[in-house]
């Protein structure tokens, strides 16, 4: 042993280091930023009046915890940062809009309290009509699934969803369905369509592994040419059930 | 899962070191770990997101044009052609971002004292309110034909200036493309190529159903006429063979490739995306999308919808093709490194390489008719999109449009002179503007309405039909 001590222990403390970021450090941070995350995105405000903004920092947060739970700690950590970061700039928008927000509020609680105007209000909450066949529909709504920003990866909610879709479709033999995939308005809309047939064919993976067979399932993408309300209502996976064939 | 103790005696210190290392660590490393291989060394320390201003590059120069109303050598004018002539030259000059135009309520004194020869015109009066040139126009209408002369004079010398357009007699339906022509004249003498007037631009729109119907017009935004009128959705127009459109409508239920105006020709309809079509330089083939292989990739067809070559071949996406002006080569879009980036291949489908390292969303690559510029539709660093081009060599980006809501769809003239695109700057929502390749002179082409959406440029300008000299 003639190497320099200094050196050695100077190599020790990198490895050390590395260590540290690779693994139980890496964890522990990943954690306290997603919980930052998480802290910032309670604020119903910034929710409300940076809408877009909002939803593009809750579909980083998504992608952190999904990142987070597989343990790809180190991507979820930098995932709820930049949620963080875009927390932090749809704030400083909603900030800048308070007046105007609120203002807008007082006009759809107005509306909300006239009957007239209710149809307008809520379009996404409307059951998308399925098309009668022969056999009668079960009393059962196929409501949509949602998805985060850029996404086709399917959360516990949409997962709980697709259970109750898929106990109705075994107790209805003769029931067909078209998944179809849709998109919010942002980007380009041929990488929208592609990524709506991402959704729809998640959403028909997950319902053969619950045992629906493929051929009562087909699938077409919409991607951003049939909006619906929000950004959030819009990225979704909605159904058209009839009987069949 | 322990941390060390050299990280433990201050969670706070800790995270802020953490911070530092990783924030270095994560520049040095591809945004996905898929990336590594795409990039060049230079590209793995480059921004995370688009910051590049709009650089225009030295002042505006613009050409004052006097445009007065064009002479009526005859006594009827049954079609208006007037009109016609003095708007559409009025408007076109306008709108070519080169000039400036000094219409009839600019000026002082009656220009019908005027001839039509250099000797008879007063320049002296021009030069006066500031024109550099005049436009003379005179028709005389006989039966349904109509005689045409157009001149163009130069002020500081008195000498008519000679132009690649002659005076001719057309069908009465024929004055707007000869008035189109001859401002391509016009365009050439200044600027040294031939103008995009008579090209038609093909787009979406709203029907009247609510849903997107295919649309053409005029590139000076007149004319617009429906192409498709049905009760579906009908997106992604571009030009295919013999200036009819190519559009994916979803009139069987599946988004489905269609030749023609009312879906007269179903040229391809596997199952998933058929969308995307872009006709080769050539004529002879169509690259697109299809997801028949349950993921996007690009192909090529022939004219009558046969699979002729695949070219791309990955688990990512790989979609929107756009020809190299020689057919050569395509820019397409791959998102293989993780988020949507531009990428170049060979027309056989080798060589693929990524070109845009800039920005995390880069997507509708168009590549320029006349120069190694490829157009595309980024998102910047405040998540907003707008149209910027890439040297597909050096990867050098421009900016083209800024701080004027979004912009995207960004589609070449014919002359490569300008980009137009779809954009909801101004307010008033989306609607067709253009920019030239610097990104000056922003002009708003569609006339009326909103909702226009996915232009496409006809790749170059009609030819002339039934010229009698």
């Amino acid at each position: 042993m003639t190497q320099p001590v200094l050196r050695n222990s100077f190599l020790l403390l990198c490895v050390a280091v590395g260590l540290a970021l690779s693994s139980g450090c890496a964890g522990r941070q990943s954690a306290n930023a997603l919980d930052a995350a998480r802290e910032a995105l309670a604020d119903d405000f910034v929710a409300r009046c940076a809408q877009e903004e909002y939803n593009q920092a809750r579909g980083l947060l998504q992608q952190a915890e999904e990142a987070s739970a597989a343990g790809r700690h180190r991507e979820a950590r930098r995932l709820a940062e930049r949620a963080r970061d875009r927390f932090d700039e749809a704030r400083r928008i909603a900030e800048e809009r308070r007046e105007e927000c609120e203002e807008e509020e007082a006009a759809r609680r107005r509306a909300a309290q006239d009957p007239g105007s209710r149809a307008t209000e809520r379009p996404s909450e409307r059951p998308e009509t399925p098309l009668h066949g022969s056999q009668p529909l079960p009393d059962h709504d196929f409501v949509p699934v949602r998805f985060a920003f850029d996404s086709f990866a399917l959360d516990d909610e949409s997962q709980r969803i697709l259970q109750r879709h898929a106990e109705v479709l075994r107790r209805h033999a003769h029931l067909q369905v078209i998944i179809e995939g849709h998109c919010d308005q942002h980007g380009s809309d041929e990488y929208n369509l592609a990524l709506g047939e991402r959704r729809a064919r998640a959403v028909r993976e997950y319902l053969l592994n619950m045992g629906i067979a493929g051929q009562r399932m087909t699938i077409v993408s919409y991607g951003s040419f049939m909006p619906i309300g929000s950004d959030a209502q819009n990225r979704r996976a909605s159904f058209q059930v009839r009987s069949g064939p | 899962m322990r941390s060390t103790p050299v990280l433990q005696p201050s969670l706070y210190l800790g995270l802020v070191v953490l911070a530092g290392l990783s924030a270095l660590l994560l520049r040095a490393t591809p945004l996905r770990s898929q990336a590594s291989g795409d990039a060049p060394s230079s590209a793995t320390v480059m921004q995370d997101l688009i910051t590049i201003p709009v650089s225009p590059g030295g002042p505006p120069v613009q050409i004052r044009v006097a445009v007065p109303d064009a002479y009526n050598l005859g006594d009827e004018d049954p079609y208006g052609t007037r009109d016609l002539i003095s708007s559409t030259m009025r408007h076109g000059m306008s709108i070519a971002g080169y000039f400036q135009v000094i219409g009839p309520d600019a000026l002082y004194f009656d220009p019908n004292q005027d001839g039509m020869t250099a000797s008879t015109i007063n320049f002296r009066n021009w030069y006066n309110v500031g024109a550099e040139a005049v436009i003379k126009a005179a028709f005389r209408t006989a039966a349904n034909q109509v005689r045409l002369d157009f001149r163009l004079f130069d002020v500081a010398t008195g000498q008519q200036i000679q132009l690649r357009w002659e005076p001719v007699t057309v069908s009465h339906d024929q004055v707007l493309p000869e008035v189109h022509r001859f401002l391509n004249a016009v365009m050439l003498h200044f600027l040294g190529t031939p103008g995009s007037f008579g090209s038609r631009i093909a787009m979406t729109g709203m029907g009247r159903s609510g849903l997107r119907q295919i649309f053409v017009m005029q590139m000076d935004g007149s004319g617009v006429v429906r192409y498709t009128d049905n009760n579906t959705v009908n997106v992604l127009p571009s030009w295919g063979p013999d200036g009819r459109v190519l559009y994916t409508s979803y009139l069987h239920n599946n988004p489905d490739l269609f030749l023609g105006p009312n879906n007269e020709r179903r040229l391809s309809h596997r199952q998933g995306m058929n969308s995307g079509a872009r006709l080769s330089p050539d004529g002879t083939q169509i690259a697109l999308t299809l997801t028949r292989d349950d993921r996007a990739e690009v192909y090529v067809l022939d004219l009558e919808g046969n699979i002729t070559r695949r070219l791309t071949d990955t688990p990512a996406n790989d979609l929107s093709p756009s020809w190299s002006p020689d057919g050569a080569q395509l820019a397409f879009v791959s998102d293989r490194a993780g988020g949507p980036q531009i990428y170049v291949m060979n027309a056989d489908g080798s060589g693929q390489r990524r070109v845009t390292f800039a920005g995390n969303y880069n997507t509708e690559p168009a590549w320029s008719p006349s120069a190694r510029l490829i157009a595309f539709t980024g998102r910047d660093s405040r998540n907003r999109f707008d149209i910027f081009t890439v040297d597909p060599d050096t990867s050098a980006i421009q900016r083209l449009t800024q701080d004027s809501g979004r912009s995207d769809s960004p589609t070449w003239s014919p002359d490569g002179r300008f980009v137009a695109f779809a954009s909801t700057r101004g307010g008033g929502g989306s609607r067709i503007w253009m920019v030239t390749a610097e990104g000056r002179y922003p002009t708003l082409l569609t006339r009326e309405g909103s909702g226009w959406e996915s232009p496409n440029w006809e790749p170059r300008v009609p030819r002339r039909t039934q010229v009698q000299p």
